[in-house]
């Protein structure tokens, strides 16, 4: 097991917020920092998700004029201090869709340049319920590349990806005394995650026997407003829209998110609109997640992390959706 | 310099044209549309056009009451009245929207109009609160 | 505050099917959160709560119930959002059924869960608020955490209703030189700069719009591609422009219930510039939105002496 201790860690982190790398969460979002102090970490996962570093909100695909045509994939390297586990799978998660065959250019070549350190989890929030779904570990490093371990006065690797094991070289090694602690705070975690369990045996065809029941949907959705607050916060949803921005005989070719919750986006050219109800709109995100994309990729496209319970405005909770399906 | 300006069909712009043909002078500075009302003009279009980056936008329409199509200049003033408000409040320079009355007789009046925004808009310098500033440079740089 | 008695009205007007269904507000499942509630059935009504967390203004959702006679909880900024819906011919009085309930005031989730952000027990009682788990309690004053919307309020009366329950409570005027006078008193570069963080947080998830209960157009300017006022991205200006254009489409219709301030994810305050129009409104036309039910809105109509000072 690797260490290294609060100091030198600090000074590790200040060689890429030199190069102006570093990439933190300051006031709730991700963003460049130039000094590491200013990263602050709070409980469980962050009120954005790192989703928005793979897949930003407004990505230039390219630019054009007249014939010429511009591709905008410069090298933007990255180092991500930090994320959680539950969002280190959502990444997974979005690399199941992004990259599959055909391969997303721009999100591979973000994956490719950035470096994710991710942080074990020591205290849930309430609304955590990552260890559902297919046996998350939430110890586990997933699509990040460096696991740590916050320790009193340092960081422990628990993990490291061969991307990841360069940087971690010149850390000390050590042993024993930390892996008891390690394994000790895992085991409270895991009794505190595991109490806040939600049911998910059979989910996909629990819900898929729902599909038409309007009275359950209304029950559970029909406060629902229709923001894209669930959506844009959720570090596995990646649905997104494309536009032309232009001026005089300049364009730029932006990717910019959508969201499933928004009348416009199944809207059609003929007027025609499949999903024109609130209900429909919003029976569609839950089918997504928990049905539609578990038969295609064996896995759910929900990481648990809470997200959308914590900011919903109207209190929409998807695990209530999970239990009574 | 660019201003743009929306003008009425039935006076501003036959003013502008009056002026024009009694060979008034004044400053080259703007570029018309012509609308059929001052009441046709949405306030998006003038944030469009700051958007876009002209450096002033002029609305003129019919004095009150001599509206063609009766009371389109008096909702118009009122529809003004708060955006022009609002955009001071939130803190763009106030005199880069600016409304007049010229009637179809005041060649001169418009000349005068023409003027005062120009000098008006030359004081405040290059807009920069609310241009589309990221995708001109991007598009430029590289 | 007395959720017996609402049970009780809710129960009675739905039995007597002199309402299809109530709109009201029933617990959440987190601390210091309501969720709107659609009772449909006599027997579900002990669901029914109103406390000081019933924050959302329920307006907006009478228009999914076309067709039908809707009940609902109205504070005074609900009561107000309805008639406003009256005066723009969105909704029918006759079909709405209006509970009035004087408001108790409510409490600033934000501020209280950065305190705690998830305590077992809340109790609220004698102007203090109490909140505790098993290791610790926490004491506040009520004053201090009352939601700024709330503070400053002065229609917490519903002006409209067809039963009021509880005793209407005291209101005070509305003092825009106190509120506004620090934003007027700056220049406008430094209002500018306000303006500009403050809305840059945006992400576009247009929750502002979706909980107002006066944004009901089928199309909205930012939705529209024909013409395509803005672009979709997260450009600044286009932010901005979006924004700016929300802001004026509520001169004279808003009410200032807060609802957009509170459902922003990322913390955005709309209310000084909401507030702004108000008093523009009330300045220039003498009008104000949601107090009666017989008046078009300011910018629907016009006098032939309005003021035009700034018309060259």
């Amino acid at each position: 097991m690797l260490y290294i201790d609060e100091k030198g860690f600090m000074e590790f982190l200040n060689i890429f917020a030199k190069k102006g790398e570093l990439w933190g969460i300051v006031d709730n979002r991700y963003t460049r920092v130039h000094s590491p102090e200013l990263i602050k970490i709070s409980d469980g996962p962050q009120r954005f998700s790192p989703k928005e570093i793979l897949h930003p909100q407004d990505e230039t695909l390219m630019k054009f004029e007249k014939n010429e045509v511009k591709l905008p994939l410069e090298p933007q390297n990255k180092v991500i201090f930090a994320i959680r586990p539950c969002d280190a799978f959502g990444l997974e998660i979005l690399a199941q869709t992004f990259l599959q065959d055909p391969v997303d250019p721009y999100f591979a070549k973000r994956r490719e340049e950035t470096i994710f350190i991710s942080l074990a989890c020591k205290n849930p929030l309430p609304t955590c319920f990552c260890t559902s779904f297919d046996g998350f570990d939430p110890y586990k490093r997933y699509g990040a590349d460096i696991l740590l371990y916050k320790e009193e006065k340092g960081y422990l690797v628990l993990d490291v990806s061969e991307k990841g094991k360069e940087m971690v070289n010149g850390w000390q090694k050590v042993e024993h005394i930390y892996s008891e602690r390690v394994s000790e705070t895992k085991r409270s975690l895991l009794d505190k995650l595991n109490k806040q369990k939600v049911k998910t045996e059979n989910l996909k065809d629990r819900l898929l026997s729902r599909f038409n029941d309007i009275g359950f949907w209304e029950n559970h959705t029909m406060r629902c407003i229709n923001c894209g607050i669930c959506t844009y916060l959720c570090p596995t949803c990646y649905c997104f829209d494309i536009d032309d921005e232009r001026i005089k005989s300049r364009v730029r070719r932006t990717r910019i998110w959508d969201s499933c919750q928004f009348a416009y986006f199944t809207l059609e050219a003929s007027g025609h609109n499949p999903r024109q109800h609130k209900l429909s709109r919003t029976r569609q995100r839950f089918m997504h997640k928990l049905s539609y994309f578990p038969t295609t990729y064996k896995n759910y496209h929900c990481v648990g992390c809470g997200r959308c319970i914590i900011y919903c405005p109207v209190n929409i909770d998807i695990r209530e959706i999970i239990t009574s399906a | 310099m660019n201003i743009i300006s929306f003008l009425c069909n039935w006076c501003s712009y036959a003013g502008a044209d009056l002026a024009g043909t009694s060979r008034i002078q004044y400053p080259p500075t703007t570029r018309v549309i012509r609308v059929p009302c001052s009441g046709r003009v949405n306030p998006f279009f003038i944030m469009k056009a700051l958007q876009a980056g002209s450096d002033g936008v002029l609305v003129s329409g019919c004095h009150p009451g001599d509206c063609h199509y009766l009371t389109g200049n008096y909702f118009a003033r009122r529809k003004f009245t708060v955006f022009k408000e609002l955009l001071e409040f939130m803190g763009l320079e106030k005199n880069r929207i600016n409304f007049s009355w010229v009637s179809a007789s005041e060649g001169k009046k418009f000349a005068e109009v023409v003027k005062e925004v120009t000098k008006r808009v030359e004081n405040l310098g290059e807009p920069k609160r609310f241009v589309k500033r990221k995708f001109y440079d991007e598009v430029e740089n590289g | 505050m007395d959720s017996d008695g609402l049970i009780e009205i809710a129960a009675r007007l739905l039995k007597n099917k002199e309402v299809d269904v109530i709109i009201g507000y029933k617990n959440g499942n987190l601390p210091y959160t309501t969720r709107p509630a659609f009772i449909k059935a006599p027997e579900e009504t002990d669901e029914l709560i109103f406390n000081r967390f019933s924050r959302i203004n329920l307006a907006g959702y009478i228009k999914e119930f076309r067709g039908k006679k809707v009940g609902i909880f109205a504070k005074g900024c609900d009561a107000r959002s309805i008639n406003m819906l009256v005066v723009e011919k969105q909704i029918d009085r006759k079909s709405v059924y209006i509970i009035g309930l004087p408001c108790p005031m409510m409490l600033d989730n934000s501020r209280l869960k950065e305190v705690f952000p998830y305590p077992k027990e809340i109790d609220i009682s004698d102007g203090r608020i109490v909140l505790r788990d098993e290791n610790r309690t926490v004491e506040l004053e009520f004053n201090e955490y009352v939601d700024k919307t709330c503070a400053r309020c002065n229609h917490r009366n519903p002006v409209i209703y067809d039963i009021l329950l509880g005793e209407p409570v005291v209101e005070k005027e509305k003092d825009y030189d106190k509120l506004l006078g620090g934003f007027l008193n700056m220049d406008p570069e430094k209002r500018w700069e306000l303006f500009e963080r403050e809305l840059v947080k945006c992400i576009r998830c247009y929750g502002c719009r979706q909980i107002c209960p006066t944004c009901y157009c089928d199309e909205c300017f930012v939705d529209c591609n024909k013409p395509k006022w803005l672009d979709k991205g997260v450009e600044k200006s286009d932010i901005l422009f979006w924004h700016i254009g929300r802001i004026y489409h509520q001169a004279g219709r808003c009410v200032d219930c807060g609802s957009c301030s509170f459902v922003c994810p990322v913390g955005i305050d709309f209310s000084p510039y909401l507030l702004y129009m108000e008093y523009v409104v009330k300045n220039n036309f003498n009008y104000e939105p949601g107090i009666k039910i017989d008046e078009p809105p300011p910018l629907q109509t016009f006098k032939k002496d309005d003021p035009q000072e700034f018309i060259l």
